[in-house]
């Protein structure tokens, strides 16, 4: 019986030792979060000089002159495009009046067949890519 | 520039006295407008060729900048007023520089010092020499440009700033350490309401015998 309740009672420190090595592990682990926090919230600046930043301006300039680049070339791809490919219409990409352009159609002379006859070296994906924006252009129907 | 003209002739009536020292005066005017003023006492050289004595806002208190400073990583930053005041001392003595372009700072490129400083308002003042004669096109192109159409203004430069919170837009600085300054255009200053302006050595001179 005494035994028993010895055995008990070890247990019982045990877990309690356990629970408190736990308790430990949270409280060390609350207190770095705060540092963290304060740390975050608070800091210090090893040099600032009130001038205009002209670092973020450059990084700004090399963005815009990108930019206008790819615009550049998005017109300069524009005007390539034969005005018999477009024949005037701007809905359909330049990218997929170019494939077309390639496939020997033409904006006007589009007929189902045509298109059907025109695609069939290309591979199902692409058919069914070219036709799906020849629809939403509303050159296909 | 009234009151950087006081600050000035306090600066300049100071001089005169063969021993170098720290002075510091607390001034509350009539409206209440209290001042807080520091300057390093410089013996006066009539006529000395290579000193140019010169005046500006260097910056605001309390205010946010008008465009991000440069190491500010983008954000607008407030100077406090109590930061900009513990940090007075550290103003004097420092030098002022000039950049070619005068967009910017080059600390090797020193072209005069700061004697006095002074809290008036929202507006840190101060005042000192140029080393006119050892940078002869800076007077050209301040006298020419600066004086009459107030293009030139002033930018610091600060070490160990403390950020009270590093995630707000605009970064308040708590504490900080002014290392120098600049005169630039003022166009390319983070605060564009400051200005800079060279005296001509006679009105000193003239100052001098009113402040005794």
């Amino acid at each position: 019986m005494e035994l028993e309740m010895k055995d008990e009672l070890g247990s019982t420190v045990e877990r309690l030792a356990a629970a408190a090595g736990l308790l430990e592990q949270a409280v060390e682990r609350l207190a770095q979060r705060q540092n963290d926090f304060a740390m975050d919230a608070e800091a210090s600046i090893g040099r600032i000089v009130a001038t205009v930043e002209r670092q973020r301006e450059a990084e700004l300039e090399e963005k815009l002159a990108a930019a206008e680049a790819q615009i550049a070339e998005l017109k300069a791809a524009a005007a390539s495009v034969p005005a018999e490919v477009t024949h005037g219409r701007k809905t359909l990409p330049v990218s997929m009046a170019n494939l077309l352009a390639k496939q020997g159609v033409t904006v006007d002379t589009m007929e189902a067949g045509a298109v059907d006859a025109a695609l069939v070296s290309l591979s199902v994906e692409q058919r069914i890519a070219v036709k799906a924006q020849l629809m939403r252009s509303g050159l296909l129907a | 520039m009234g009151h950087s003209e006081g600050l000035h002739r306090r600066s300049a009536g100071l001089a005169g006295w063969s021993e170098l020292a720290g002075r510091r005066d607390g001034l509350r005017g009539a409206a209440g407008l209290e001042m807080r003023a520091m300057a390093v006492e410089f013996p006066v050289v009539h006529g000395h060729p290579n000193r140019l004595p010169f005046e500006g806002v260097l910056t605001l208190v309390d205010v946010a900048s008008d465009k991000a400073p440069s190491g500010a990583k983008g954000h607008r930053v407030v100077l406090t007023r109590a930061a900009a005041e513990a940090a007075l001392p550290s103003l004097l003595g420092m030098a002022v520089d000039y950049k070619a372009g005068w967009d910017g700072h080059d600390a090797r490129q020193k072209c005069g010092i700061i004697t006095a400083a002074e809290l008036d308002g929202q507006k840190l003042m101060v005042a000192g020499y140029l080393f006119a004669r050892d940078f002869p096109e800076m007077e050209a192109k301040i006298q020419g440009s600066g004086a009459t159409s107030n293009l030139m203004g002033m930018s610091y430069e600060l070490a160990d700033a403390h950020v009270a919170d590093m995630r707000a837009q605009v970064w308040t600085l708590t504490r900080a350490t002014f290392t120098g300054a600049a005169i630039l255009l003022r166009e390319k200053a983070a605060y564009r309401s400051t200005s800079f302006r060279v005296k001509r050595p006679a009105s000193v001179g003239r100052r001098v015998a009113v402040a005794r």
